[in-house]
């Protein structure tokens, strides 16, 4: 350790990303989708680049994708008009840069194979308690090994999202009826659905099919290109319309995929997919979990907690599907609130259980960073914290993390002292310089929130002294300077076209369900671009669905 | 001979409403006589080392051994206890270059004792800095290979608030199937009580037995279909295909089994439920009844592997109940406090809780379960301070069948702690030579198996 800090000595002033606690130099340059380790690339290419004029067609990997929990649960809902959400009870899932569906964490435990057993046994048995519903027909009537033929068509093409080969409907069959005659009827069918439901076929999102455009480029099928659509769109399986365009051969071109996706923008659907992204990018779970000093903050239960979750959730959902660009999350000059949350908040206007709209007072409150669940969420149980909030909008927002803190440093903060400022408190990573290099990317933008408590509420005065709240932002691409602030800082943020590059790039993660790299650059070029031409949310999801990463995949070598 | 059953109303009666916990366990169970007393294996994790370095080790080694205010809850078992310093995660050390969180790379080596799978996409949201999975199988689950076929479940994972502030990371996995490959702890009481008993008393042979033939024919004609697509996917997506098949083929060929006799005379009914076992607030609760359902796991022979990860590695959680109001790891990372200090006793009752849970479980011959396993109380890293490997916690109760000499308390000098692993595996009747990195040592440690 002490060898490190002889060696930044030597340097004198230093540059800004030089922090050295890992004993790796980042280059000061770099600046690009964040040098720290949240930035995986140098960043993206304009369309204009040569290196993405007439660009090979370049998918990067296409890893095997297995449903999550969310949408498991949206699935069986669809499939079979069943409500238990029985995948809240799965094994909680491994995350990967923050989100659920990305591929490469994705695994397979003895556990949750037990959980799907179970899962698809009590969905069977709610599914067959009626069974002329299930089957859609009526087995006293027409027969039963007739109706379970036709049934195992329909179902089977809509539970593994393609039409089944007829030698695949006939072992379907055959299982039916060894189940049948070693059971009874409902057992057969029954068990019949647990194994379609336990199926590789159905738990992942299998793109197998269709001839390579070049090398290891490959086509999907339509109805592979369909799943696509409704995972990333809807979170849930494809509904009829996309299984008739798949059908239809629309789906084989970008135009056809392009149609499917902007009537799938505008459906109410749309927001199962955008919630489950906003919950994880900005870590909506925090609000719940996040422990407080109940002493010090009595109101802040847990039935408050969800409420503030659920004010994210509407307001979020909202901006994205209803009102327009990335500048919108900031400057949202509106939130919902029921009459509880407003009263939380100080409020007047909703009267009752069910949440409206309700106007910002824009001396206080302006867009998603002044909503108390973020800044709940980000401060520790009895005090505010400069730190989290500036690593929130350095890591989250601008895809911009400083680099890690030296291994043996101590991160207590220092303890509450009543008689003065937060701000103060945290003079020693001002002071120390090998604090400051790091801790000046974080702590001035931290600041900004100081007249937002440890559980979100706007508050004057902080250890009995008038707040403080003026910032700096430094190091960025394009939005440095100083504020005074949240809203200020929230305005500057909604301008900044490094955080929109950074809020498409979260967008591809959880829309590819994979990590960036070098071969993407032209990509997220070519988003950032349809993005900021109105910077609609709308126009971004839609434009996802038109690159090539999501039009083809690529084939590993050794597959058959 | 008749075997008394736990009823539904019974379980009920002694909820009442308020559920206090499980009923009397001695309620619950036949009287069993072994053939031969087979030993149980259990990794008791809590989080953040501890922060009295000096005195956390006995500074007597032999019988006279002084325990330290933070492992005194341990004395009324100091005859089951085995207290071993000097012992090290070696080849964790080898992974600090890699700028990943000590906390992480400690957890990681803990059970497996091989390198760990370094991800920058597992970075930061906790600590700023990368972190992985561990690099290999653990040690409970290899002994879970070797003699889980004996019983229902090869193993059990439990858990308490195991995911971390910023969702489910490498710090909530201390169990792993191999490379990168994690698995995850039940964290709901309730839900745990079903798996393992819901097929207990008051179902027929005959019923469970149909029950399994019907699973398992769903389960054949599943593995087929994976067969077939594992030949349609390319290398990476078949590494996955194949953990999926084998998942199946194991619960398949676990179904198969007999059904042992003593784990159907096993609870029954529903579970009294405590409240969210997900808020932090129900962490003593709810780590209460995990111990007691792992103790009624093990009395009831549904497994003879298992293990509880008391929150996570780098543990944030608060301990209110403990009188403390600071993070566990920020205080970890000041010095040894009285407040901390409150946080390390209440866990180490815990250990105490459960040991002597076991302690009182009469294996009918004279023994109890607790001298026919090994517990091990363990943790991600030593000196919290500085992220130490160094004097890693190796508090051992129970002789596991006489394997081991209990009582004393012994200092290794430094040795690797893969050679830990292999004492323990020798002691649990797998007498293979090496685990982990055997270039960090082969062998057990010496002087501690009898």
């Amino acid at each position: 350790m002490s060898r490190r800090f002889g060696r930044l000595l030597l340097f004198g002033v230093l540059p800004v990303f030089a922090c050295t606690g890992t004993g790796r130099i980042i280059d000061p340059d770099d600046r690009m989708g964040g040098g720290g380790m949240g930035g995986m690339v140098p960043g993206p290419l304009p369309p204009t680049a040569p290196e993405c004029m007439n660009a090979p067609v370049r998918p990067g990997p296409s890893p095997i994708r297995r449903l999550t929990r969310a949408e498991y649960n949206n699935t069986v809902r669809d499939l079979l008009d069943d409500n238990s959400e029985p995948a809240n009870r799965f094994a909680e899932e491994e995350l990967g840069l923050g989100f659920s569906n990305n591929a490469v964490v994705q695994s397979v435990s003895g556990l949750l194979i037990e959980q799907y057993e179970t899962a698809a046994a009590n969905l069977a048995a709610a599914a067959t308690s009626n069974l002329p519903r299930l089957l859609g027909c009526d087995p006293a009537t027409r027969g039963e090994d007739a109706c379970v033929r036709d049934f195992l068509g329909n179902f089977g093409m809509r539970a593994y999202r393609r039409p089944l080969a007829p030698a695949e409907r006939d072992r379907l069959f055959g299982f039916y009826m060894t189940s049948k005659a070693a059971h009874d009827f409902r057992s057969g069918v029954s068990m019949t659905v647990q194994a379609m439901l336990q199926s590789p076929d159905f738990l992942y999102r299998l793109e197998t099919g269709t001839a390579t455009v070049s090398g290891s480029v490959a086509r999907l099928s339509g109805y592979e290109m369909a799943s696509r659509l409704s995972y990333m769109l809807w979170a849930t399986m494809p509904d009829a319309a996309l299984f008739e365009a798949a059908a239809a051969g629309k789906l084989d071109r970008a135009e056809g995929v392009r149609e499917q996706a902007r009537r799938m923008v505008d459906d109410p659907r749309a927001k199962q997919a955008v919630n489950l992204f906003q919950s994880q990018w900005l870590e909506l779970d925090k609000i719940g979990s996040a422990q407080k000093d109940g002493g010090l903050f009595p109101r802040f239960t847990p039935v408050l907690r969800a409420l503030l979750r659920k004010e994210l959730e509407l307001l979020v959902s909202d901006v994205m599907l209803n009102s327009g660009g990335a500048r919108s999350l900031f400057d949202a000059d509106y939130t919902f609130m029921n009459k509880d949350l407003a009263a939380y908040y100080g409020v007047r206007g909703p009267a009752g259980e069910a949440f409206e709209k309700v106007m910002l007072d824009q001396k206080k409150y302006l867009g998603v960073l002044t909503r108390a669940g973020i800044l709940a969420a980000n401060a520790k149980a009895d005090q505010t914290s400069p730190v989290l909030r500036g690593f929130f909008v350095r890591e989250r927002l601008m895809c911009a993390p400083p680099p890690p803190p030296p291994a043996t440093v101590n991160t207590t903060p220092p303890a509450p002292d009543p008689s003065s400022t937060t701000r103060d408190r945290f003079a020693r990573h001002r002071a120390d310089p090998a604090c400051a290099s790091c801790h000046q990317l974080m702590d001035p933008v931290g600041f900004g929130f100081e007249h937002y408590d440890a559980v979100g509420r706007w508050r004057d005065t902080d250890g009995g002294k008038a707040i403080d709240a003026s910032g700096e932002i430094i190091g960025s691409q394009d939005a440095d300077g100083r504020f005074d602030g949240a809203v200020e800082l929230s305005t500057r943020l909604g301008k900044s076209p490094q955080v929109r590059a950074c809020l498409v790039t979260q967008w591809f993660r959880f829309g590819y369900g994979r990590s960036e790299i070098d071969d993407d650059r032209c990509t997220l070029g070519a988003l950032n671009a349809a993005f900021s031409t109105k910077g609609d949310f709308k126009d971004l999801l839609v434009a996802l669905t038109q690159t090539d990463v999501f039009l083809h995949r690529t084939a590993e070598k050794g597959s058959p | 001979m008749r075997t008394p059953r736990l009823s539904r109303r019974a379980l009920l009666r002694g909820a009442g409403g308020v559920a206090i916990g499980l009923p009397a366990l001695e309620a619950m169970l036949a009287r069993k006589a072994w053939a031969a007393r087979p030993r149980r294996f259990i990794v008791f994790f809590t989080p953040n080392g501890t922060n009295r370095p000096k005195e956390f080790y006995p500074g007597q080694t032999g019988a006279n051994f002084v325990l330290d205010t933070e492992s005194a809850p341990l004395e009324p078992l100091r005859n089951k206890l085995l207290v071993l310093s000097g012992v090290a995660y070696e080849s964790a050390k080898r992974d600090i270059p890699s700028g990943a969180d000590l906390h992480s790379i400690g957890l990681s080596h803990m059970l497996s004792g091989v390198k760990f799978v370094n991800d920058p996409r597992f970075y930061g949201r906790v600590s700023n800095q990368s972190a992985g999975y561990a690099g290999g199988i653990s040690l409970d689950q290899y002994l879970a290979r070797k003699i889980g076929g004996e019983t229902r479940f090869p193993s059990l994972e439990f858990g308490v608030c195991t995911t971390t502030d910023f969702g489910v990371l490498p710090f909530s996995r201390m169990i792993s199937a191999g490379p990168n490959q994690p698995i995850p702890s039940e964290n709901d009481p309730a839900a745990i009580f079903t798996r393992i008993f819901s097929e207990g008393g008051g179902s027929s042979t005959t019923a469970i037995e149909k029950a399994h033939a019907q699973r398992r024919s769903v389960l054949d004609f599943v593995r087929d279909d994976l067969t077939r697509v594992r030949g349609l996917v390319g290398p990476t997506d078949r590494k996955k295909i194949d953990s999926h098949l084998t998942a199946i083929r194991d619960l398949e060929s676990r179904l198969a089994r007999p059904l042992p006799a003593v784990s159907l005379s096993c609870g029954s009914g529903s579970f009294p439920r405590m409240g969210d076992p997900l808020d932090k607030a129900n962490f003593p609760g709810t780590t209460r009844q995990m111990m007691d359902l792992m103790t009624l796991a093990l009395k009831c022979d549904a497994t003879r592997i298992a293990s509880l990860q008391l929150s996570w590695a780098r543990s944030t959680l608060i301990h209110t109940w403990a009188n403390a109001h600071k993070s566990h790891h920020d205080m970890s990372h000041f010095g040894s406090t009285p407040e901390l200090t409150g946080v390390n006793v209440w866990y180490a009752k815990q250990v105490a809780y459960f040991a002597q849970a076991l302690a009182a479980a009469d294996e009918g011959d004279g023994t109890s379960v607790l001298d026919n396993s090994v517990v091990w109380w363990c943790s991600d890293v030593s000196d919290a301070i500085i992220h130490s490997f160094d004097n890693i916690r190796v508090f051992l109760l129970g002789s596991c069948g006489g394997a081991l000499r209990t009582g004393q308390s012994l200092s290794m000098g430094g040795q690797p702690h893969q050679k830990l692993l292999v004492t323990l595996m020798n002691a649990m009747g797998v007498p293979e030579n090496q685990f982990g990195d055997a270039t960090y040592g082969t062998g057990p440690l010496a002087g501690v198996l009898a």
